[in-house]
C-alpha cells in the first residue's frame, strides 16, 4: 500500500506536492483543481515512465504531461512511498519528448538502485532503468531481461515498489459503454469506462465461481429485488449481454436497467476484480447511484482493502460519500488551484475544519455542501 | 418479536449492537425496516421528530435513539438525573446530549403506550467496547478520550474495516463473559439500562 504520491510539473501540478494516501483516499476540489490529473498518475506510470529511458528517442506523447510553463528547473518529478520503500524519478524535456534524468529506489536507508547524476555517489549498479527493466519482466513484453534482475532479492524489491502502480486502474464509467454488449475475447478485462463487463462476467461464471458468487452476494445484499447477474450471447455475433435476474425470475437487459443499477454493478465488479495491492482510481463513484447505496459502494471498497490490500483513490462531489470518512479525516484530500499549480492538503491538517468536525458536530459532507471544502483560490 | 425503531449513527453497526443489547436486557427485538438513515449528532437532533412521527404512523411502539457525543463530551456534561432538559437543550452545541434528544422527542412518544429510550455512550459506542476490551488498561480511560476519530481508531485500527467486520468485532466484545456486568460500572450504560428496565415488556411484565 502506498503512503504518499509526490508530483511536480505533472499536468496542472506545478510546485512539488505530496499527497498523503490512506487505504481509501477521497479527493475533493472544484473542477480543474487537479483531481483528474492525480487520478491519471497510475496510467502515466504504466505507459509513460517505462518508456522514458535515456537511450532511446524520447516519446513525444509523454511531453504533453509536462506542465507548461514548468516551475523550478523545468523537470517533472514523480515519486511514491510505501511502508518501507521510496521510489522517485525525474523526467526532463528532451527534443519533442521527455527523458529520464534520475531514478532512485530505496528501502529504508538502503539505496537499492540509483541512477542520479546529481548524486552519483549513490549509484548502486548497472540497471539502466528500473521501470523499464521491470516492464520487460512482464510476460507479454517478451523482450530482453536485464541481467541484474536475475538477482531475486532485488527483483522482488523492485516488484514490490511497483506493485501498486503496475496493477493500478483508472475507472471512469460511461453509461453508453455499460449498455453495450461486450465483444467476446480470449482474455477479457474490465474497461475503465465499463466496456467488457459482459465478457468478464462470462469468464467469472465459467472459470472463477468465487468471484461470480461474490458478485451475486453483493447484488442480493444491496439491490433488494436482485438475485444474480447473468450473461448470454447477444443478438449480434461474438457479443455478450449481461442481465440482472430478479428474485421473482424476471430478467432485465442493460437497456431496461437504470443507470444507477448499471453503475453499481460495474463498481462492484471493479471492487471484486481489483488485483492484490493495486491502486484503483475511481472518478465520481457516486454518479447516478442513490445516496444510501453510495454507503454500500464504500463498504465494497473497504472489503477489497481488507481482503486483498487494495487501495482506492476516489474523486467525488458527494456529501454522502464524504460522510463515510467522518472518522478518517486524514483520508479526505482537498485540492485547489494556486498560481503555480495544484495545492494539496487534507482536512486533518486544517485546524478550522477539524474544529468544525470535532467541536461543532459538523460532518465532512455538510462542510462540502456549504462550500467550506472548496475555498476560492 | 417486538419491533423497535432505531435512530442511530450507523444502522448496520451501531444499530446491530443496540438490538443485541435490547435482546439481552429486555426482550427479543427486531428493527423497524426503514430507509431513513442518520449521520451525526446534529442530523439526529434535526430529524428525530420526523423519524419518530413516521414510526408512530407505522404503528411502531418502541424506539431507541443512540447518538454519539461526537467527541464533545469534554464540554457536554454526562447526563445527570437532576438535569433540566430545557436548560441543557438551549445550547445544542454544548448541552447534555441526552437532554438535547429528550427535548426533541415528539409528544406522542411521551405517552405510556409509546416509549422512546435514549442511549449516549459517553462519547461513541467504542467507549463501551474499549472499556470491555480494556487490555492493556487504557490511559486515559476511554471515557476521557474526547476525539471520536481517536476512539474509533483505538478500537478498529487506523482504517475503518467493512461494516460487517465492525459489527462482528463489537458483538464479539459484548458476548464476552460478564460483559454486561462489567459495563454496569459505567454511568452512561446504567442510564441506558435503567430506561430499558422501565419499558413494559411485550408479555406485560
Ligand atoms: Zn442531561
Amino acid at each position: 500500500m502506498l503512503r504518499t504520491i509526490t508530483l511536480r510539473n505533472y499536468k496542472i501540478f506545478g510546485v512539488e506536492q505530496t499527497i498523503p494516501l490512506s487505504p481509501i483516499t477521497v479527493l475533493v476540489g472544484p473542477n480543474n483543481s487537479g483531481k483528474s490529473c492525480l487520478m491519471s498518475v497510475g496510467e502515466f506510470v504504466k505507459r509513460g515512465v517505462a518508456n522514458a529511458r535515456s537511450e532511446v528517442a524520447p516519446y513525444p506523447t509523454l511531453s504533453r504531461s509536462l506542465r507548461r510553463p514548468a516551475v523550478g528547473d523545468g523537470a517533472m518529478g514523480l515519486a511514491w512511498e510505501g511502508e518501507d520503500f521510496a521510489y522517485s524519478t525525474v523526467l526532463e524535456p528532451s527534443g519533442d519528448g521527455l527523458r529520464r534524468r534520475a531514478e532512485v529506489l530505496r528501502y529504508g536507508e538502503s539505496v537499492v538502485f540509483s541512477d542520479d547524476p546529481v548524486r552519483p555517489a549513490e549509484s548502486a549498479g548497472p540497471i539502466t532503468s528500473i521501470a523499464l527493466s521491470h516492464r520487460l519482466q512482464r510476460p507479454f513484453a517478451g523482450a530482453t531481461i536485464e541481467p541484474r534482475l536475475h538477482d531475486t532479492a532485488l527483483k522482488s524489491q523492485v516488484e514490490r515498489a511497483f506493485q501498486s502502480m503496475w496493477g493500478s486502474r483508472l475507472v471512469k464509467l460511461s453509461i453508453d459503454r455499460l449498455r453495450e454488449d461486450s465483444k467476446t475475447t480470449t482474455s477479457p478485462t474490465l474497461g475503465m469506462d465499463g466496456a467488457g463487463i459482459g465478457a468478464v462476467l462470462s469468464l467469472w461464471r465459467g472459470f472463477d465461481p468465487d468471484r461470480s458468487d461474490q458478485l451475486d452476494a453483493v447484488l442480493r445484499e444491496c439491490l433488494p429485488e436482485a438475485k444474480r447477474a447473468l450473461v448470454s450471447p447477444a443478438d449480434e455475433a461474438e457479443r455478450l449481454r449481461i442481465w440482472i435476474e430478479q428474485k421473482d425470475g424476471q430478467k432485465f437487459a442493460p437497456e431496461e436497467l437504470s443507470d444507477g443499477v448499471l453503475f453499481f454493478l460495474a463498481l462492484a465488479m471493479h471492487a471484486i476484480d481489483a488485483p492484490p495491492g493495486a491502486l484503483i482510481f475511481i472518478e465520481e463513484p457516486e454518479q447516478s447511484i442513490h445516496p444510501l447505496r453510495v454507503r454500500q459502494i464504500v463498504d465494497l471498497f473497504r472489503r477489497a482493502v481488507a481482503a486483498r490490500g487494495c487501495q482506492f483513490v476516489l474523486a467525488t462531489h458527494s456529501a454522502t460519500l464524504l460522510d463515510e470518512f467522518r472518522d478518517e479525516p486524514e483520508a479526505i484530500i482537498l485540492l485547489r488551484r494556486g498560481p503555480e499549480g495544484t495545492l494539496v492538503t487534507s482536512i486533518a491538517r486544517e485546524p478550522r475544519l477539524m474544529e468544525a468536525l470535532e467541536e461543532h458536530h459538523a460532518t465532512p459532507g455538510e462542510l462540502l455542501i456549504n462550500g467550506f471544502l472548496n475555498p476560492p483560490s | 418479536m417486538t419491533v423497535v425503531a432505531l435512530a442511530c449513527e450507523n444502522f448496520d453497526y451501531d444499530g446491530a449492537v443496540f438490538l443485541h443489547l435490547l435482546s439481552c436486557l429486555w426482550a427479543p427485538v427486531e428493527p423497524w425496516v426503514t430507509p431513513i438513515r442518520f449521520q451525526g449528532r446534529n442530523h439526529v437532533l434535526k430529524y428525530l421528530p420526523t423519524f419518530l412521527s413516521v414510526a408512530f404512523d407505522a404503528g411502531v411502539q418502541y424506539a431507541l435513539v443512540a447518538i454519539d457525543n461526537d467527541g464533545g463530551a469534554r464540554r457536554h456534561p454526562e447526563h445527570e438525573p437532576q438535569h433540566r432538559v430545557e436548560e441543557q437543550a438551549s445550547d445544542p452545541d454544548d448541552g447534555c446530549a441526552v437532554c438535547c434528544v429528550e427535548h426533541v422527542i415528539p409528544s406522542e412518544w411521551r405517552e405510556p403506550a409509546r416509549r422512546c429510550c435514549v442511549a449516549v455512550p459517553v462519547q461513541t459506542l467504542e467507549t463501551w467496547l474499549l472499556y470491555l476490551r480494556g487490555d492493556p488498561p487504557l490511559t486515559p480511560s476511554p471515557e476521557q478520550v474526547y476525539s471520536r476519530t481517536k476512539l474509533k481508531k483505538m478500537f478498529f485500527g487506523p482504517s475503518m474495516p467493512p461494516v460487517a467486520t465492525r459489527r462482528e468485532q463489537a458483538l464479539l466484545m459484548l458476548q464476552s463473559p460478564h460483559a454486561l456486568d462489567r459495563l454496569r460500572a459505567l454511568r452512561s450504560f446504567r442510564h441506558f439500562e435503567a430506561q430499558v428496565a422501565a419499558w413494559p415488556r411485550p408479555d406485560g411484565t
